[in-house]
């Protein structure tokens, strides 16, 4: 045996690489419980809900109001995004928490496990979205359009740089106090209402839609299914504001991060 | 080595800046055991996380060409759902080793630590005494130029206590360590020099007692920067009979 092992002597960019892959296999291992059937149960749990109410609603109301598309294609296309968005300002929101005690390792820095988690979510909704669509688009027979590949792209980068960023305000927030986790989860619950998931955008009265086109998350669901479904009529929904929204979002919370470092590292020995 | 050029260091705060270094150079001798003190706030952690490299100064320069350890003797350290090996596997994988150096360092950490199947457990179900010795022993396992070590505090049982001493003398002759305690007698006892951190200033001492009398009296009189050196016959008498402390700083200028 070599004990004493010699560390390596790795650059910057490489030491970098090994935190995040590690981090990442670390939240598989913890994410998926070590279990087969882990990622399986990962991807669908969040779901089930929108699948239930997809396919309930589905028949009671037939395709009246999206004739584009049938209606728990509809769901699914404006649920995956927001669920992405969701699931990363929560589980960023944790990220501090669960891995409090690696920080003390100097090769860490605090943002490492959130890049991590933003990472690991970002693959479970790619992957979700890839069997959920496809199995959407057999079993329904909704053929959408992939022609728009841009757009698709641009909904789900909004997604993820809203949710990266209000993350990272999260995170700090909470870490410095506490009710933040409580207030954070009670507002997204109403969020999933005005975000318009379930119900389109254009079947509501003028004067409710004016306020909600002002939810950037409005523009990513809706965005999505027109990019997909371009005979889907919306209201005036835009990606461009999303994702513009989004890089604002993103950079507060960067900057709201570095601004608030020395809490993070518990200043004051 | 590592080598401070006029490093400046300072958190904002709504009051304004707060400084824990304020220009300071020096060059740390190799393979030493050095005591650093400082009254809480002074910034002993926030010193720890520049010489591991984990913050950068706000002006200056630090030199360092030696490997660095984590802060030994925190609770932290570990995952608390991960188990055991998972979290020394994880660890090895940060620091760059590769599989063959992991299983040794898993082996290694298995024998040394004592606690047999555990190691296959969740970290949360630890026991604190449990925990130490398993980042007791990955410390040991890896090399460092230069150890980092936060208030190691005595856990466990005797019989561990004593491997644990052991362990920690051959850590002392193999490396550099920087100590950090409130225990001014176990400083003295382990250090061969002292290094002061009060009020954004830092020196250090080559003899043990007289850093230990200047930090007392700079701080028991919370004398502002900058500091003067007493020869340790005089600080001894002015700690000594000082009961209320003088109003003016003496030697200030």
């Amino acid at each position: 045996m070599s004990i004493p092992v010699r560390l390596p002597n790795n650059s910057a960019w490489k030491n970098q690489k090994l935190v995040w892959s590690g981090l990442f296999v670390r939240e598989c291992k913890t994410r998926f419980g070590g279990n087969k059937l882990g990622i399986f149960w990962a991807l669908l749990q969040p779901l089930t809900l929108p699948l239930l109410l997809g396919v309930v609603f589905g028949v009671l109301l037939g395709n009246g109001s999206t004739s584009a598309m049938p209606y728990p294609m509809f769901v699914l296309l404006g649920f995956l995004p927001f669920n992405l968005f969701r699931g990363l300002v929560t589980q960023s929101m944790n990220a501090f928490k669960a891995n409090q005690g690696l920080l003390i390792h100097q090769k860490l820095k605090p943002s490492d496990p959130i890049f991590a988690r933003v990472f690991f979510e970002s693959l479970l909704a790619f992957i979700a979205f890839s069997i959920f669509v496809a199995v959407a688009t057999f079993y329904f027979d909704a053929q959408p359009s992939f022609a728009d590949s841009l757009s698709i792209l641009a909904g789900f980068a909004s997604a993820l740089m809203l949710g990266t960023g209000f993350g990272f305000f999260a995170a700090v927030a909470e870490h410095k106090n506490k009710n933040v986790a409580h207030i954070v989860n009670i507002l997204l619950q109403p969020l999933l209402w005005i975000s318009c998931v379930f119900v389109p955008l254009n079947i509501l009265p003028d004067s409710q839609q004016k306020f909600l086109v002002w939810n950037p998350l409005v523009h990513v669901t809706e965005g999505m299914r027109l990019s997909m479904y371009p005979h889907y009529s919306t209201g005036d929904v835009n990606l461009l504001y999303s994702l513009v929204i989004g890089l604002i979002v993103f950079w507060f919370g960067m900057a709201y991060y570095r601004a608030n470092l020395s809490v993070l590292y518990d200043l004051g020995d | 080595m590592i080598e401070f050029q006029n490093v400046t260091k300072y958190y904002p705060t709504r009051a304004g800046r707060h400084y824990i270094l304020k220009d300071v150079s020096f060059t740390l001798p190799p393979l030493t055991n050095i005591g650093l003190l400082g009254r809480n706030g002074a910034g002993k952690s926030t010193m720890m996380r520049l010489i591991g490299g984990a913050e950068n100064p706000s002006a200056g320069k630090i030199i360092k060409d030696c490997s660095v350890s984590w802060p030994l003797g925190l609770v932290g350290g570990f995952q608390g759902s991960m188990t055991g090996v998972e979290n020394v596997k994880f660890i090895c994988k940060i620091y760059g080793l590769d599989i063959a150096q992991t299983r040794d360092v898993v082996e290694y950490v298995s024998e040394f630590s004592e606690i047999g199947k555990f190691m296959d457990m969740p970290v949360k179900t630890y026991s604190s005494g449990m925990r130490a010795r398993v980042t007791f022993g990955l410390s040991m396992a890896m090399y460092f130029d230069l150890y980092l070590v936060d208030e190691l505090t005595a856990v466990g049982d005797p019989q561990f206590r004593a491997k644990a001493e052991k362990a920690f003398d051959e850590l002392r002759a193999r490396s550099t360590i920087i100590f950090v305690s409130h225990n001014l007698a176990t400083v003295a006892k382990v250090c061969d020099t002292i290094a002061v951190l009060h009020q954004g200033e830092f020196q250090l001492f080559e003899d043990v007692q007289e850093g230990i009398e200047n930090y007392t009296y700079w701080t028991q009189n919370n004398l502002e920067p900058p500091l003067k050196r007493y020869p340790k016959e005089v600080v001894k008498k002015k700690n000594s009979s000082k009961k209320a402390p003088a109003k003016k700083a003496p030697g200030g200028t």
